[in-house]
């Protein structure tokens, strides 16, 4: 297996708009390959599309399933994870509930077992999980808070931390960085050097060219739905068509 | 002392029957209060935790209340095993229900669950086994393996065993890993597809153990007061149900207790002096709750709480 996940032909109509057009993309096994392209070009639907919340034609291969047969709450089971664009975390629960929750799939109970107090996320092994998450994302001290007291940054940790704890094989990622600062930004840089190291492919949709350029093995471009330029960071920023797409026709 | 305040309180109510000996109509009235508050605590569950609404709620207590009288008055059973009866025929009726929350959220879901209700109690005004519109009457009271319990207080003991047991689970589901993949249902539906939550399996578990709760109050209701008549169970007391919920505070444990204490003891309380203005000091208070008390009556168990934390010095 040389692929970890591969899009082939990929169209999704809105209507008559037509938001990702017959795109194909292959990500490898242990690299963060980007995705990135103006607004609107299609990206964030692509992401949609692998967690089938939207129609499309074509087909998706993750490993050698058929993503387009899988239920959405299934993927995590074979190793996809993501995060969101405009944060899915759970407001009404701590950071550390938030986070085991991401085990979700992981820990085995049943109904008499719950409606008798037994908390299968204090069970043997699964703290200790926990804890090398909450290490790892330097978020021990935050445990008891609820997300929204927390700055924006150390909420999209949270969110990466719930994405990570099941140990997923390939994890998408939707503008990790936009709206994190500076010194958070070098510190999710970081991080997700960290989890590559680790073993997890990194599929990342991103606004931000510098973190881009620095981080990621493979780059593929895409405008107005189309893919437009793929390679390593160098070929690509030296691409006519991506300047172009980028800064308007010269 | 934290620690106590809950035995002691439990004490204090093992007692009440006893401290309120020379008044029984209390004993009935918390009988009642105990039975809403079972009620109320399944469309917590559903609501509050869940967050899928329903206004056919009191449906679900007609079902458990009417099931278990047919069982016991036409064929004869032990209440105990008419009660098991009622509760899987709860169960079963739940999940009908909660098969168009696959589909419909909010407003829809309202619209939808009220219809349900509707129909319920159009079906039991029509049967003849249920006594039709003339109303279910003579429901034996609990019998208990022969013993058969004819005082307030017998039945408060009873009532109050359930009435424990259903908050006993209510608390370790909200902290369990099904409770948690409700939660995270309500708060993000997204989020809680992305860490493998079956969405559709969750509305459905939250359907199945309110209609379950419900039943269980039905039963009770049925065999406390003895007579039943579908309007009991209409539109109006799944109104009041929801309020109930509402004004308790969505989601907390102690929400439902306390306004179902409130809704039956207000109106009772200020009636005794004030007849014709009692409804109108009811609906006061209970908007001043909804605006003045976020969390909503169990706001008053979080301040004492962290008040007694003060205290201790924690």
């Amino acid at each position: 297996m040389i692929f970890l996940l591969k899009i082939e032909n990929l169209t999704v109509e809105f209507g008559n708009l037509i938001a990702v057009n017959n795109f194909n993309m292959e990500v490898k096994e242990g690299e963060i390959h980007a995705l990135i392209g103006p607004n609107g070009a299609g990206k964030t639907t692509v992401f949609n599309a692998i967690y089938n919340f939207v129609n499309y034609k074509g087909n998706i291969f993750f490993l050698d399933y058929n993503l387009k047969k899988i239920s959405t709450y299934n993927l995590v089971n074979i190793g996809l994870s993501r995060t969101y664009q405009n944060l899915s975390l759970f407001p009404t629960l701590n950071v550390i509930e938030n986070i085991q929750l991401g085990l979700y799939r992981k820990l085995k109970s049943n109904f008499i077992k719950d409606i008798f107090g037994f908390d299968v996320f204090k069970s043997k092994g699964v703290t200790e999980k926990i804890q090398e998450v909450l290490t790892l994302l330097n978020l021990t001290q935050y445990i008891y808070y609820y997300p929204s007291f927390l700055p924006y940054g150390t909420q999209k940790l949270v969110e990466l931390g719930r994405a990570i704890i099941s140990n997923p094989k390939l994890l998408l990622l939707d503008e990790p960085a936009a709206g994190l600062n500076t010194e958070e930004k070098i510190y999710f840089r970081e991080i997700l050097r960290k989890l590559r190291d680790k073993g997890i492919t990194l599929l990342i949709v991103e606004h931000d060219m510098e973190l881009i350029m620095d981080i990621s093995d493979y780059i593929t471009v895409m405008s107005f739905g189309n893919k437009i330029s793929e390679g390593k960071p160098l070929e690509i920023a030296n691409d006519k068509n991506v300047i172009e797409a980028y800064l308007g026709e010269a | 002392m934290k620690k106590f305040i809950p035995y002691i309180l439990l004490i204090l109510v093992l007692f009440l029957p006893l401290i309120l000996r020379e008044t029984p109509s209390i004993i009935g009235y918390l009988n009642l209060v105990m039975i809403y508050g079972i009620s109320a605590q399944g469309l917590n569950l559903l609501l509050g935790i869940g967050g899928q609404i329903s206004l056919g709620h009191a449906a679900f207590m007609a079902i458990g209340g009417y099931t278990s009288a047919i069982f016991v008055v036409h064929y004869n059973f032990p209440f105990i095993i008419a009660l098991i009866i009622s509760i899987v025929v709860s169960a079963i009726f739940g999940l009908i229900v909660g098969f168009p929350s696959l589909r419909l959220k909010g407003f829809y879901l309202a619209i939808a669950t009220m219809a349900l209700g509707n129909v319920v109690g159009d079906v039991l005004r029509r049967m003849s086994i249920t006594g039709g519109d003339q109303g279910f009457r003579n429901i034996p009271t609990f019998d208990l393996f022969g013993f058969e319990l004819e005082s307030y207080s017998s039945k408060f003991y009873l009532i109050l065993f359930f009435f424990l047991l259903t908050y006993f689970i209510s608390r370790n589901f909200i902290k369990s890993k099904s409770g948690k993949s409700l939660i995270a249902m309500r708060d993000s539906e997204v989020g809680a597809l992305s860490v493998g939550v079956n969405i559709s399996n969750a509305k459905l578990l939250a359907f199945i153990l309110a209609s379950v709760f419900a039943g269980l109050s039905g039963v009770l209701y049925a065999h406390d007061i003895s007579y039943l008549h579908p309007s009991n169970f209409a539109l109006p007391l799944s109104i009041n149900l929801l309020a109930i919920t509402i004004i308790g505070g969505l989601g907390t444990l102690w929400g439902p207790i306390l306004a179902s204490l409130f809704w039956i003891f207000l109106p009772l309380i200020i009636g005794s002096k004030l007849e014709l203005l009692s409804s109108v000091i009811f609906g006061i208070v209970v908007i001043l709750v909804v605006l003045f008390l976020p969390r909503g009556l169990s706001e008053i168990i979080f301040r004492i709480e962290r008040n007694l934390k003060k205290v201790n010095g924690i």
